[in-house]
């Protein structure tokens, strides 16, 4: 699976470590490892399971018996379910 | 809010819809010296025809054959078109505001409507001044533009007419001191249960959340978040308040103007 950015205007951070992104005139509150997953996402597609070895250096392991890949797999369809992010199969090029 | 409003009367009646629209509004009436460089323009009609009133209202006119319904539709009416002048611009809260009339201090009372906000300002702005019960309008500063329009109370058997109060009629503070500047925002969330208040801080990111449905054309500005951020946080960041009576609100926010910046 492979992750960009979606179509959030604005996104903003305090020292709680949350972030806010606006989508569609909605401000969404994103959680301290949601936050930092969407700083390791850029504006061109990613492999997720990359992402799931950067997020694992920085913040460990899940602590719920799931592996990194699986766990930041399920947070990215999360996010994009909110719009935060668009998804990919892997396989799947890109249009145009 | 820092506009010039022209309205401009019609109908059999637009002498006696004048008159009672500048009773209503007479303390955003101007004093004469100040000049804005924009307005806002809109076409007010009372007639007792029905066909007269349906043809002025296509033409986007505010228009009605009683006088109460005509000052009922114009409220919103003069709120949204000043909004709409200043979208982009201003960050404009869906709340009550008050001031502490000798320092400026002012709190914004963040509440959907129906929630309070009217009767909030019709007890606080006997002791401080009353800027609005309906937009709180902030410039980029933190200062906030005063809108002291009528206070809109639902009568009783009124057919959900909003009866138009002038605030000074009412006894309100409605000018003098300094210059009203935003120190608190509070978000209202009114529990006729509570016997006390429950007050607490919102972190900023949480506040943006909670702020947004309540801020008009929030999508204008430019870079949204981190200007609404930069009010919020300026004004010493938002406070939830969850009350029972208007009461427990007034001691609040009495505290809160009263506290040392």
């Amino acid at each position: 699976m492979k992750v960009r950015r979606g179509k959030s205007t604005d996104e903003y951070r305090d020292g709680s470590g949350e972030a806010a992104v606006l989508i569609d005139g909605r401000v969404l509150v994103l959680s301290p490892l949601a936050t930092r997953l969407l700083a390791l996402i850029g504006e061109g597609w990613t492999d997720v399971d990359g992402l799931a070895a950067s997020l694992a250096a920085a913040v460990g392991p899940p602590t719920d018996g799931r592996s990194a890949e699986k766990a930041t797999a399920d947070l990215v369809r999360e996010l994009a379910a909110d719009g935060v992010v668009e998804v990919r199969d892997a396989e799947d090029r890109p249009n145009g | 809010m820092g506009l010039s409003v022209v309205l401009r009367y019609a109908g059999a009646h637009a002498r006696q819809a004048r008159e009672a629209v500048e009773r209503c509004w007479s303390d955003c009436l101007g004093d004469g010296l100040t000049s804005y460089p924009e307005s806002v323009t809109l076409d007010v009609v009372l007639d007792p025809d029905v066909g007269t009133v349906g043809q002025a209202g296509a033409r986007g006119a505010v228009a009605a054959t009683g006088l109460d319904e005509l000052l009922h539709v114009l409220s919103p009416r003069l709120t949204a078109a000043l909004v709409e002048a200043h979208a982009g611009r201003l960050v404009m809260l869906h709340a009550a505001g008050l001031a502490d009339p000798g320092t400026g201090r002012t709190v914004a009372l963040v509440a959907p409507s129906g929630t309070g906000k009217t009767t909030a300002s019709r007890l606080l702005g006997r002791t401080m001044r009353y800027l609005t019960d309906e937009t709180v309008a902030v410039d980029a500063g933190g200062r906030v533009l005063p809108y002291p329009k009528p206070l809109s109370v639902l009568a009783e058997g009124g057919n959900g007419i909003k009866t138009q109060l002038a605030p000074s009629d009412e006894g309100l503070i409605v000018a003098g001191g300094r210059g009203p500047e935003l120190t608190g925002i509070f978000l209202l969330d009114r529990d006729p249960s509570r016997t006390a208040p429950q007050v607490e801080p919102v972190t900023t990111v949480r506040a943006l959340a909670l702020l947004a449905p309540q801020i008009s054309y929030l999508t204008r500005l430019d870079r949204p978040l981190a200007t609404v951020a930069s009010i919020v946080e300026r004004a010493g960041g938002l406070v939830s308040v969850r009350y029972g009576e208007a009461a427990q609100l007034a001691d609040v926010v009495s505290r809160h103007v009263g506290a040392t910046p």
